[in-house]
């Protein structure tokens, strides 16, 4: 068996024409020009490099010379099965076809998912000291960019502090530490939220809002304490870390999949893990509403009144549906009816 | 054919050296195939296979790109490439980890990594050139890490400092240290850019800019009032008239730069090299490709790629001189994946121009 082709020299850019002659397991290539013997050596020495579509299978010689066949189609005896497999499978219209279906089915389960279940497992299995190291720097880094000295009186603090030690002691669990950190906050406005390890942060605009109101106060920092006892801070950091792995390791190389399947789609997903969470936590309130023999509308109560701080916003930008759909959480008309539903249901 | 060689040296220089164009002989039917398959095989083995499936793909375009009837070959092995990855993993979970849970070092680790970045585009670029060769002659990479943190720390300091008047300039010594750093065996390539012409490019492209903002803007509003209640339809709108502002501005900006930087880089004994990038050509291009992409909901990415790969090859020639036959590899050092796929983990990557 022969084949024509080009003949490198080792370590230089210098080519000539020539044949390679294969008998039983040992190659021989000669000049075309003057039939000089160029090299001869066992095929078990030599290095194929991979089969590919359209392209010849070159063979690279111990001395680093290299002859590349004219015949893109020819193949050498003991070509590694595993490149043949692959081109094969890459050309043939089957498995083209197969990969075509399975591809967005697999990635859609991976994301959907594989990445909670495995946030999940790694957050149970979190140490507690790693998790009180990372609040101490978080609330750190809070207290001095966004958070001030809170600005209510002291009578008011007291009665909101007296409020939450009462629900922190039937509620909340020995795992945490639960402190209460009344804070004035202008970028946050009227909010709440909750720190991994217990910490929760109400704002003094919120908490002015719902002082007359202890049940709607109380809806509030339960649903704080829900994201806490979920673990949905330490899930939130182990699902995005886990959605940057599938984009970089495992799609890593073909650009066009990560960009444009899951680059934007990255964003929605962490919107869409936060909703579920904002469920959970809310689903989490209005049980230990009733436990504590408090009315659920009472969430609703505190819903109607974060509603009329997210209307004044509404005012200043549109929201458009896209934003609405991307918002981390769900909307408060269907959390409002979520607890009117666990109210009635009583 | 025969060419007249010159009788002896002295001769060399007066003998016009040929000018070759380059061939791009791939199709987005067989890389659909190549593409499609690897994904499958990299999902379903939890991303070893991607290791395979980057050698595969990048072997698919370097051996389907020629010049003078020879092709280029990329010769990383793929355990090389896993092991590198694998270790850029590890160190990318562990600063996740860190910034996440603790800001304040992770703000410190955010730091560290500005600062080894060019670091890593170093090792990156070596590793790329010396896995490329052409002839049987490796490329490689000679720009010291000292070099690297001037063009990539210092100089953008000094851009920002200036408030962005010197960054047309730095841009210019950034391609010239990338591109002016390249090794064909033990030839080097020179670059003889301008900085007047980098600041000539970003205005015009900044003219352009403006100039399709307003067109675009003039054309879409009175077309989304007519619609009436924003809907679908709208955002549609807006999404086709982001993509083609963006094509435009990219488009103008890389065809200049491009043009400019291979029509001023020379091999040392060899030649030249030509580019000869059609602006609107350049601009229509990302447009088409960027809606069919979106349109298909990214099947047509293979086709895509495809499709500018044998534009550039198309736009591109080299003198080459019989000199090159002379050329001698200088490739030795065994060589780790680590930078490359540190660089392209942290998204610290730069492109060959």
């Amino acid at each position: 068996m022969f084949t024509n082709g080009q003949f490198q020299f080792p370590r230089a850019a210098q080519s000539i024409a020539a044949r390679a002659h294969i008998e039983t397991d040992h190659i021989s290539v000669y000049s075309l020009e003057d039939d000089s013997l160029l090299i001869e050596a066992e095929l078990s020495s030599v290095e194929q490099s991979i089969v590919i579509a359209g392209q010849a299978v070159s063979l690279q010689f111990e001395d680093n010379s290299l002859f590349t066949p004219s015949d893109t189609s020819f193949r050498w005896p003991h070509t590694s099965r595993g490149s043949i497999i692959a081109s094969a499978l890459e050309q043939n219209a089957l498995s083209i076809i197969l990969a075509l279906v399975a591809v967005p089915l697999l990635v859609w389960l991976f994301i959907a998912k594989g990445i909670p279940v495995v946030a999940k497992l790694t957050v149970s299995i979190l140490p507690d000291s790693v998790r009180e190291q990372m609040d101490s720097q978080t609330l750190d880094a809070l207290e001095f960019a966004f958070l001030q000295e809170s600005e209510l009186t002291s009578a008011e603090i007291d009665t909101i502090q007296a409020l939450w030690l009462g629900l922190e002691k039937k509620v909340g669990s020995d795992t945490y530490p639960y402190t209460l950190h009344i804070r004035s906050s202008p970028t946050f406005g009227a909010n709440a939220f909750a720190l991994p390890n217990g910490s929760i942060i109400l704002t003094d605009t919120l908490g002015k809002r719902l002082i007359e109101q202890p049940d709607a106060l109380s809806a509030v920092l339960l649903h704080e304490i829900g994201h806490v006892e979920h673990q949905h801070g330490p899930q939130m950091v182990a699902q995005s870390l886990g959605a940057a792995l599938v984009l970089s390791f495992i799609l890593g190389d073909l650009e066009g999949i990560s960009e444009l399947i899951l680059g934007s789609g990255s964003t929605l997903l962490d919107a869409a893990f936060s909703r579920d969470m904002e469920r959970e936590a809310d689903t989490f309130a209005a049980e230990k509403l009733l436990e504590l023999g408090m009315s659920s509308t009472a969430f609703a109560d505190a819903m109607v009144a974060l509603a009329a701080e997210e209307q004044d916003g509404a005012k200043e930008s549109t929201l458009s549906a896209v934003a609405q759909y991307l918002s981390s959480h769900p909307t408060i008309e269907e959390r409002i009816q979520a607890a009117q539903d666990a109210a009635t249901k009583q | 054919m025969t060419t007249d060689l010159p009788n002896n040296s002295t001769d060399v220089n007066h003998s016009p050296t040929p000018v070759y164009r380059f061939e791009f002989t791939g199709n987005a039917s067989e890389y659909f195939g190549i593409w499609i398959v690897n994904i499958l095989l990299s999902i379903i083995t939890l991303g070893i296979y991607s290791a395979w499936a980057k050698v595969r793909t990048n072997q698919y375009f370097y051996g389907h790109t020629s010049i003078n009837g020879h092709s280029f070959r990329y010769l990383a092995k793929p355990m090389q490439i896993l092991i590198g990855r694998i270790i850029a993993v590890i160190l990318f979970i562990a600063y996740t980890i860190l910034t996440a849970t603790m800001p304040l070092v992770g703000s410190v680790a955010t730091l560290a990594l500005m600062l080894i970045s060019p670091l890593l585009i170093v090792m990156s670029l070596r590793f790329n050139l010396r896995m490329t060769s052409y002839r049987n002659v490796r490329f490689s990479f000679d720009g010291s890490f000292g070099s690297s943190f001037l063009h990539f720390v210092i100089y953008p300091l000094l851009a920002i400092l200036t408030l962005g008047l010197a960054a047309p300039l730095v841009v210019q010594q950034i391609d010239k240290f990338i591109n002016g750093n390249v090794r064909y065996g033990d030839r080097e390539f020179y670059v003889e850019t301008k900085a007047v012409v980098y600041y000539w490019i970003v205005f015009v492209t900044g003219v352009s800019a403006i100039i399709i903002f307003a067109a675009l803007f003039a054309g879409l509003v009175p077309a989304l009032e007519s619609l009436g209640e924003p809907g679908p339809i709208t955002s549609l709108a807006i999404l086709l008239a982001t993509v083609i502002y963006y094509s435009i501005f990219i488009g103008v900006y890389s065809a200049m730069v491009r043009n400019h930087l291979y029509n001023s880089t020379s091999v040392e004994g060899l030649g030249e090299l030509y580019s000869d990038v059609s602006i609107i050509g350049y601009c229509w291009l990302f447009i088409s490709n960027s809606v069919v992409t979106i349109v298909t909901l990214g099947l047509a990415y293979p086709w895509a790629k495809v499709r500018k790969a044998k534009f550039l090859a198309r736009a591109t020639e080299a003198s080459i001189s019989p000199d090159i036959e002379k050329v001698i590899d200088t490739y030795e050092a065994k060589t780790s994946a680590f930078g490359e796929e540190a660089a392209g983990i942290f998204d610290v990557d730069v492109a060959l121009g």
